[in-house]
């Protein structure tokens, strides 16, 4: 009756290990293949970037200035107006009349 | 009151001064020199000259006298003998009995020459002599200075747009944001989007003439507002600058003046030394 049972313990402590043992070399092997692929990847693309022609002036130009005639002085003589940086309460207007 | 406002020169006065009551002389004085200058005035003393061509009356000689100083300042640009011309456009009234269409009669004329001899001023050759780009402006520096003499120590006149102070900064707007200090220069602005009436032919017409086409001036920009050192050097500039823009904006600055003037798409811009600190 012992011995079953000492025997009992035995066999599911080997199936645990057993079953351990499995799952550890299973992981080994895929984390290996997928160092494999990983390297052959990098190999390949390593290759392909050599044989590329050179990249030449791939960063764009940036656009050129848009003028328009609302950008130009109308007469000679004038700038831009440049408005006042503070709003400023005024006594009249100077208008037309 | 420190303030007053009436109608004179056809258009709306504000004047402003710190002593109580003062400013409610501007409205004779302005009255006296509407009676002189006024060309819808038969009875005024440059009707008088532009009929009988030889009237004596110091305040005509002292206004024409700079009418010709800025004529010359200006090569031309702004021309006071072009009043035959307005009349054959059709601006032979005052603007407010100008209604409806009117027929241009007056083909361009030759020059009138104007003599001057202390207080009597002469016309020679056809054609009216017209002070409307000048008299405004002129009002409103005598106004100033009337009510300074008086002892007012700030003072602002404001004469249909014409604006010159003194005693403190006054700011005055011009255009949508622009400033001007009218209290360290007159300010005044002219427009061809003003004064305008059509003719029988339907066509469009406005009252600053180009003295070489003799014809309502075209020009890139339809509004310009000049800061001088007196209101009616200011007044008589701004016309100048819509006549001949490319010629006077780059000399400004030597006749001690500067502007701001609206394109035609309605964006101002402004000679370099133009203060936006007003």
């Amino acid at each position: 009756m012992t011995t079953d049972r000492h025997t009992r313990d035995q066999l599911t402590t080997l199936s645990v290990v057993t079953v351990c043992a499995l799952v550890l070399g299973g992981s080994i092997l895929l984390i290996a293949r997928n160092d494999a692929a990983r390297r052959q990847a990098s190999e390949l693309a390593a290759a392909r970037e050599a044989s590329a022609p050179p990249v030449v002036a791939a960063r764009p130009r940036p656009p050129a200035r848009v003028t328009t005639a609302s950008n130009r002085a109308p007469v000679r003589g004038v700038v831009k107006a440049r408005t006042p940086k503070r709003r400023k309460r005024v006594a009249r207007r100077s208008r037309a009349s | 009151m420190n303030e007053t406002r009436f109608k004179a020169m056809g258009t709306d006065w504000w004047v402003h001064a710190d002593l109580p009551g003062l400013a409610d002389a501007a409205p004779a004085a302005v009255e006296a020199i509407e009676a002189c200058l006024s060309r819808f005035r038969p009875d005024s003393s440059l009707s008088r000259l532009n009929r009988e061509r030889s009237v004596t009356d110091p305040l005509l000689a002292e206004v024409t006298r700079q009418a010709i100083r800025i004529a010359q300042l200006t090569a031309g640009a702004f021309d006071p003998t072009l009043g035959a011309d307005l009349v054959g456009l059709g601006y032979d009234r005052s603007f407010d009995a100008l209604g409806g269409s009117v027929t241009v009669v007056a083909p361009p004329q030759p020059r009138l020459h104007l003599a001057l001899l202390g207080g009597t001023v002469t016309l020679d050759g056809p054609g009216l002599l017209d002070l409307g780009g000048i008299g405004k402006g002129w009002a409103v520096d005598h106004v100033l200075q009337l009510l300074l003499d008086r002892g007012a120590a700030e003072v602002l006149v404001d004469g249909g747009g014409d604006i010159r102070g003194a005693g403190r900064a006054w700011p005055v707007g011009v255009g949508d944001d622009l400033i001007a200090d009218a209290g360290q220069h007159a300010v005044a602005t002219s427009s061809t989007q003003r004064r305008r009436w059509r003719t029988i032919d339907g066509s469009w017409q406005h009252h600053i003439l180009d003295p070489k086409t003799r014809r309502p001036a075209s020009a890139a920009i339809d509004t310009a507002t000049v800061t001088a050192p007196t209101a009616a050097l200011a007044d008589a500039l701004a016309t100048a600058v819509l006549v001949d823009p490319d010629g006077l904006l780059p000399r400004l600055a030597e006749l001690g003046a500067t502007a701001a003037v609206r394109g035609l798409d309605g964006q101002w811009w402004t000679t370099s030394d133009w203060s936006t600190d007003a």
